[in-house]
């Protein structure tokens, strides 16, 4: 059984090969530091090449920074604009919907009524009649 | 096989703000990822190997590989899992095209904890090279296993994520890795006693 899992025994595990733990080539802490500088220095190029692509990718985001306020400033005050002009739009329809007579306001006035009291078809006398009664009614206050 | 900063040193960088730093080029972030993974790294190749220089070379090619593709390592606080199977396949891939370097023996870079004697000597010279034909009998997978765990000493649980195996397939894959080892060493010294080939 090893020192690493406990359970090992459990399968009947044959004991370790003493030898192996020699046969990992141990290393002096300068060892490693010579080997992690070496690969220090096959990285600075590729480390070099990440520092330049971040300085453009800055730099382009830094030049773009006032035009993309300017354009969220016109974004947001067109979409206000537009809200506003919406709301004038549907205030006057709903105005105009309001004023508006209904059938039996009309049939009662002058020259339904008296159409249809007489019982006959209007002619386009009383079109004509009703039209210039109609737009008379329009201009006065 | 722990992917944090040991307990103590909380105040030292998490891999994951090393690798954002070294994703924007910075020097000493890089090198703070290589110092603290580069014993790991060289197992990990080494376990592959067997061979120290040729596990320098997969251990420096692994990290230059990382460098160019760490854009790609996510989440980045899994970077040692992730480094650590990008060293892996570099060895694999050494180890398949042959350009593993001839066969020396175990003998060099070997601890040695006292003064040994010429006759200490040849008894190891011999069999560090029994040993080393042994290794060189089991299946890949055996000896990853075997090296990892009796050599460097991690956990079953550890070389299951990084070789992708269940942990029981580890167990049994050492299993089989230890008693061929044994087997092997007697069958290449008849007439040797057991307990002097294997202590």
């Amino acid at each position: 059984m090893s020192a690493n899992d406990e359970n090992d025994d459990l399968l009947e595990f044959p004991a370790p090969v003493p030898e192996l733990l020699d046969a990992y080539p141990r290393r002096a802490g300068a060892e490693w530091d010579a080997l992690a500088a070496g690969i220090m220095r096959s990285a600075a190029p590729e480390l070099e090449r990440r520092r330049n692509e971040r300085g453009i990718v800055r730099s382009i985001l830094h030049l773009a920074r006032p035009v993309g306020i300017a354009s969220a400033a016109v974004l947001l005050f067109g979409g206000i604009g537009l809200a506003v002009t919406s709301d004038a739009e549907a205030a006057v329809t709903t105005a105009s919907a309001q004023s508006a007579p209904s059938f039996a306001e009309v049939v009662d006035q002058e020259p339904a009524s008296t159409l249809l009291a007489s019982d006959r078809p209007p002619s386009a006398n009383d079109l004509v009649s009703a039209l210039e009664r109609d737009s008379i009614q329009q201009v006065q206050p | 096989m722990n992917a944090r900063a040991p307990a103590g040193e909380a105040e030292e960088p998490s891999d994951a703000d090393l690798v954002t730093r070294a994703q924007g080029g910075d020097t000493g972030a890089f090198e703070s990822l290589v110092k603290r993974h580069i014993r790991a790294a060289h197992a990990v190749a080494f376990a592959v190997l067997a061979e120290k220089a040729d596990a320098d070379d997969a251990a420096q090619d692994g990290f230059l590989s990382a460098l160019r593709h760490l854009d790609s390592c996510a989440p980045p606080e899994k970077f040692r899992a992730w480094l650590l199977t990008i060293v892996r396949n570099r060895a694999l891939d050494l180890r398949r095209r042959g350009r593993v370097r001839s066969v020396e023996t175990l003998e060099e870079g070997t601890a040695q904890t006292h003064e040994p004697s010429p006759l200490d000597m040849v008894e190891r010279s011999e069999l560090n090279v029994r040993l080393t034909a042994a290794i060189g009998k089991l299946t890949d997978t055996q000896r990853e296993v075997l090296m990892m765990h009796d050599v460097q000493g991690w956990k079953h649980a550890d070389i299951a994520h990084l070789l992708g195996l269940a942990e029981s397939t580890v167990r049994v894959h050492l299993l089989h890795a230890r008693r061929k080892l044994r087997t092997l060493l007697l069958a290449v010294a008849p007439s040797a006693r057991p307990d002097e080939v294997i202590r």
